[in-house]
């Protein structure tokens, strides 16, 4: 998913002020737990986004967020900020942003592995090793087990789909005696 | 003045005629009787009538007749531009029944002509008409074909996909799976380049 140029310019100022702290990991973890908490609440999101309610109660919900999750200065602060500029609601598209800029500084990237049945770690670490040496960059694998495949394996990394799953092929046969 | 002289002296020469006549009838006794002084004013009175009658009564009954035969001529000029005029029209109506005639038959003929043009036009749009729509009926009964054959394909093709997804996921078991994903691992290693991946 390609983030906005606002979502992507909040992100390089979080990651330069982490190259500042060198606490980048931390942040990362830290803003992902927030945008969990965000994307599981409806609540809070409507909060954030009533006009009626002010900033000093929402900055003061925020407040209690982070006092619960013992956020560090800087992702308090940095939530702050996206507050009161009107872009908290950006918040899941600005840690994306976040992630993918650290991820390119790193040398790192990541790779959703999907499979009908869940895989052994074995197979998942040969998988990891063959993106590593196919991308050249150390692999962030993300495994997910999803029945509807029937069989097989689908692995996302970047842009390229590697897929190996039965349900595919039954697609490609059907498409192919339809043509 | 020298007519109404001439007039009077007309009757009472007359008169006097008479009554010289009247005398020369008593004279010669072949009256009743004597010339009485009766008589002599009948005679007066007869004069005056005569007198009335030319100076009165005579150039009214002249003028009158002068009038009725100048009126009369009059109407026979008016009728005789009556008649003139009724003959003009009626050479011009005789005139115009020759030439309706051929009008008719020429408006006759107009009619036929365009009723003609009228039916091959009507013909020409029923035929083209009945062709549109014999075309628009061979397209539609192509369409509905062409729809059946591929709903009957899918219908085919969903139950053969069915049929064999049913026949997979049968023979598909805990060892199938290890071996689809140790045969999809083996072909990930052997990429040269992330492009390369075949399913």
């Amino acid at each position: 998913m390609s983030e906005s140029p606002i979502a992507r310019r909040y992100a390089k100022a979080l990651v330069e002020l982490c190259t500042e702290t060198k606490n980048h990991a931390v942040i990362g973890k830290q803003l992902e737990s927030f945008t969990q908490t965000w994307a599981s609440s409806s609540d809070l999101q409507d909060l954030m986004k009533n006009p009626v309610v002010s900033l000093d109660a929402k900055r003061e919900v925020l407040t209690k967020i982070f006092a619960r999750f013992l956020f560090a200065p800087t992702t308090r602060n940095f939530l702050l900020v996206l507050l009161e500029n009107g872009r908290i609601t950006q918040v899941e598209e600005i840690t994306r942003a976040f992630a993918a800029q650290m991820d390119e500084l790193s040398n790192r990237t990541r790779a959703t592995v999907t499979s009908a049945v869940p895989l052994e770690r074995s197979d998942l670490a040969r998988i990891q090793t063959a993106l590593q040496r196919l991308t050249g960059k150390t692999v962030v694998l993300d495994a997910r087990v999803d029945p509807s495949l029937i069989g097989g394996v689908v692995t996302e990394i970047g842009n390229i789909v590697l897929d190996g799953s039965v349900k595919t092929q039954l697609q490609s046969l059907r498409e192919h005696l339809l043509v | 003045m020298t007519t109404v002289f001439t007039r009077a002296l007309a009757v009472l020469s007359g008169a006097a005629a008479t009554f010289a006549s009247g005398a020369a009838m008593a004279a010669e006794g072949g009256g009743h009787g004597e010339f009485g002084l009766a008589d002599g004013f009948q005679i007066i009175n007869f004069v005056v009538l005569l007198l009335v009658l030319y100076f009165w009564a005579l150039p009214r009954a002249k003028d009158y007749l002068v009038k009725r035969h100048d009126r009369a001529a009059a109407e026979l000029v008016e009728a005789k531009h009556l008649k003139e005029e009724a003959d003009a029209k009626l050479a011009e109506y005789q005139r115009l029944m020759t030439g309706l005639e051929a009008e008719v038959a020429k408006i006759r003929d107009e009619f036929r002509a365009d009723g003609e043009r009228e039916r091959a036009r009507i013909l020409a749009e029923a035929e083209e008409s009945a062709a549109r729509m014999r075309t628009a009926a061979q397209k539609q009964i192509q369409q509905e074909t062409a729809k059946l054959r591929q709903e009957l394909e899918q219908e085919v093709v969903a139950e053969v996909l069915a049929s064999t997804e049913a026949k997979v996921r049968a023979q598909l078991n805990a060892a199938t799976q290890r071996d689809m994903a140790n045969d999809y691992i083996k072909g990930l290693e052997g990429l040269e380049k992330l492009d390369q991946f075949a399913a």
